[in-house]
């Protein structure tokens, strides 16, 4: 009896003791071989099974530098890296989409003006639009690796069937208007059948991915100043936002909005994409489009043009980018850096997209102009949009509000909720409060922590 | 004292001692695995939600500000409360009434019973994201099932998932795909736990089904009506999954529901002491509803073996 309960007790303790004992066991750093530095780098592009192309060439060419990828799901790349970040272990290089202020502003990412000081890196390389976006209070945290441009796709197909000619691409909002009306057709019970052109609705090629509408393009290209007050507040009802509101209410005249919503509810993904299975003749779609058209539909006869503006108004788009940093608490920065530099180099960039699976444009500009690069009409028309582009993050540190805010403030307008002026106000004051109260709470954090003269 | 006393003594024995030390070692993994990983945190998010905090930086004490700001500034709040409300009431009788009727259904002894169990329990099976996916095409305006067949019958349908008016009682059709599931199952063996004589009584007084429905199924089943009910009322205010994959809170705000919103704030903006705050407001409504209920119930449900 006595000796079973010894064994019992000791049993128990035994297990307590490793409960608490082997947490700690796995938390060293793993050092492979001597001499080599093993670096963690998170990314969400490309296949699971396959390391992308320039991790094997890197790994290749460097002895002392291993490079070990982790491919982690687009949708939850936000939540794996923040609870990354949270356990103090984070990988040493991550490839993101998000927004670099997100996590700059909260301290999540290494400052890197000091490495680009020291090794002399050129930023003037980079597109302007997307070298804007890795800054934060004056500091560089993040570089640019490649980015995606957007175009004004047409159905040639359906513009032949309604007399138009498919080679004149409509230029200005107008023309886009008039076209529509052409190209607008309805069954017998008055229901859409197919449409020209719907301008707040912007279609998401895969869930969970996000895409811009139309009404932010139009102000931008009416020449709008979203931030002012030096950042320190958003002007959303702004001349430029009612006009482009007040433009597609006025459009959506001919478009009666119940029958749109249902015309709409029966658009999806892959195949049951709006302009794959050609129920809408024009739209504003990404650069990985044509290889969605190419896998789903590849007869679809299409081209693409320039994004309209408004008469006399000069045309925009918008850009994002993946980019790549090293997490605060990364144990290895001098060995991510030289693995960031390896990313950004001419060669390697033209490499990379050529072996890349989705259609992606480089973010140095020296690679994305070069003859290998550029190689068609197509691209070309990319570029120029790229080069014209306006950043998606408008207000950064309140992103993310600012996105739901106008989302719901473009849908008030387009039900006739609110009237535009209205809408656009409610949502400017939302996304003001939580603007302020994140600027409150950046002054805390810096008054108890000096983090930047580190 | 003669308790304490008895209290000494035990102490005093080795044996029992050593008993009650075997005992707490046993339980101890448990008891540390919810202290480390179950009350900790809710400690910390009742800290946190009288913070301004993002997870990424530390937090910064501001009182009741996130709960002040929630009741009396945030329309948002009220709206997601309002439309979880309304999902819940509405849905929760629904479900009851629904799976209790079907209970009473394949509680029939007719031949081959156990195929149609089998038939109406198979939807509950399917999950969320699927169910979603499946209902998303089910109601779509122009092309849907339901639409469709109501056009045959000359009806026009309503735009479904994208009015606002219709959005919310189309997510309560779609929760009711799963009234043949356990709950189905919990009231069958309750009504088959009914004894025989009970109804023969009933026959004998010359009362019909309805009688017998009304009289002796009711009151012997209510113990576990009023459990679902209150189960059901709390998973409701937990409704996430289906506004989350169909409609992402719209159109017009009509399905955001409160987890949805608290999601949004935790994850998209990384508020997390506002996201608590909405959490343990959400904790104190349901603990209120439970209460109301507990004491209404108390009058309403029939347990056998207490004095009637």
């Amino acid at each position: 009896m006595n000796t079973l309960k010894t064994i019992l007790k000791t049993v128990g303790f035994v297990s307590i003791g490793l409960m608490i004992v082997i947490p700690f066991l796995f938390t060293g750093n793993e050092k492979p071989e001597t001499g080599k530095t093993e670096i963690q780098y998170w990314h969400s592009t490309g296949q699971k099974e396959q390391a992308p192309y320039y991790v094997n060439a890197f790994n290749s060419t460097h002895d002392s530098i291993q490079v070990k990828p982790v491919v982690i799901p687009w949708q939850e790349q936000e939540k794996k890296v923040l609870t990354a970040l949270l356990s103090g272990n984070p990988p040493d290089v991550v490839n993101q989409f998000s927004p670099v202020v997100k996590w700059a502003s909260r301290m999540a990412l290494r400052p890197l003006d000091d490495l680009i000081e020291r090794d002399g890196l050129d930023s003037t390389i980079f597109f302007p639009s997307l070298w804007k976006e890795m800054r934060w209070q004056g500091h560089i945290f993040a570089i640019p690796v490649y980015t995606a441009s957007y175009a004004f796709f047409i159905n040639k197909r359906l513009f032949r069937e309604a007399g138009l000619d498919p080679e004149r691409i409509p230029q200005t909002w107008q023309e886009v208007r008039e076209y529509s009306r052409k190209l607008t057709k309805y069954d017998e019970d008055g229901y859409f059948k197919q449409i020209g052109f719907i301008p707040f609705y912007q279609q998401a090629l895969i869930p969970g991915q996000s895409t811009l509408p139309t009404p932010i393009i139009m102000a931008w290209q009416l020449g709008a100043e979203f931030l002012v007050d030096s950042g320190h507040s958003l002007k959303l009802n702004n001349p430029e936002m009612q006009r482009a509101c007040r433009w597609i209410l006025d459009y959506l005249d001919d478009y009666p909005m119940d029958k749109l919503s249902a015309f709409t509810a029966g658009f999806g993904y892959g195949d049951q994409h709006c302009f794959v299975s050609e129920k809408i003749a024009m739209m504003i779609l990404p650069s990985t489009f044509p290889e969605h058209i190419e896998r789903y539909h590849p007869d679809l006869d299409y081209t693409i043009g320039m994004i309209p503006s408004f008469q006399g108004y000069p045309t925009t788009s918008f850009s994002g980018c993946w980019w790549v940093a090293i997490p605060r608490g990364a144990k290895n920065p001098e060995a991510s850096w030289e693995f960031m530099k390896y990313l950004i180099d001419k060669e390697v960039q033209l490499a990379t997209v050529e072996a890349m699976e989705e259609n992606l444009f480089p973010a140095n500009r020296l690679a994305a102009f070069d003859k290998r690069f550029d190689k068609d009409r197509e691209t070309d028309i990319f570029l120029k949009h790229i080069e014209v582009a306006n950043s998606a993050v408008v207000v950064p540190i309140a992103h993310d509000v600012f996105w739901r805010e106008f989302y719901n403030a473009v849908e008030r307008i387009m039900h006739k909720v609110q009237p535009v002026d209205a809408a656009l106000e409610q949502a400017e004051k939302t996304v003001n409060h939580e603007l302020h109260k994140a600027l409150e709470y950046d002054e805390y954090i810096r008054s108890k922590m000096d983090f930047f003269n580190r | 004292m003669k308790s304490i006393d008895n209290l000494k003594s035990f102490w005093k024995s080795p044996l029992r001692r050593n008993q009650a030390m075997l005992g707490y070692l046993f339980v101890s993994p448990w008891v540390l695995g919810f202290l480390l990983f179950g009350l900790y945190p809710i400690i910390m998010s009742l800290y946190y939600s009288l913070c301004q905090y993002d997870v990424l930086r530390i937090p910064q004490f501001i009182g009741l500000g996130n709960y002040r700001e929630l009741l009396f500034k945030d329309p948002y709040f009220w709206k997601s409360t309002w439309n979880t409300v309304y999902y819940t009431f509405l849905r929760t009788p629904l479900v009851i009434l629904g799976s209790l009727m079907l209970a009473v259904l394949v509680n029939n002894a007719v031949k081959g019973i156990r195929f149609f169990r089998t038939i109406y329990f198979i939807p509950s099976i399917i999950t969320g994201v699927v169910l979603s996916s499946i209902w998303l095409w089910m109601l779509n305006p122009q092309y849907g099932l339901i639409n469709t067949t109501l056009a045959f019958f000359g009806i026009q349908g309503p735009l479904w998932l994208q009015s606002p008016e219709w959005s919310k009682p189309s997510i309560i059709i779609m929760s009711l795909w799963s009234i043949g599931g356990g709950r189905m199952l919990v009231f069958l063996a309750a009504l088959q736990g009914i004894p025989q004589q009970m109804y023969e009584v009933v026959d004998l007084d010359g009362g019909g089904w309805w009688n017998k429905f009304r009289h002796v199924t009711i009151p012997m089943v209510s113990p576990v009506i009023f459990l679902w009910t209150v189960l059901e009322i709390i998973f409701s205010f937990q409704v996430f999954t289906e506004a989350y994959v169909m409609t992402k809170g719209g159109p017009l705000n009509s399905t955001m529901f409160y987890n949805l919103y608290l999601y949004y704030k935790a994850f998209d903006d990384f508020s997390m002491g506002y996201a608590s705050a909405l959490a343990w407001l959400l904790l104190l409504f349901i603990l209120i509803v439970t209460l109301i209920q507990f004491r209404v119930g108390r009058k309403l449900v029939y347990y056998e073996g207490e004095k009637a």
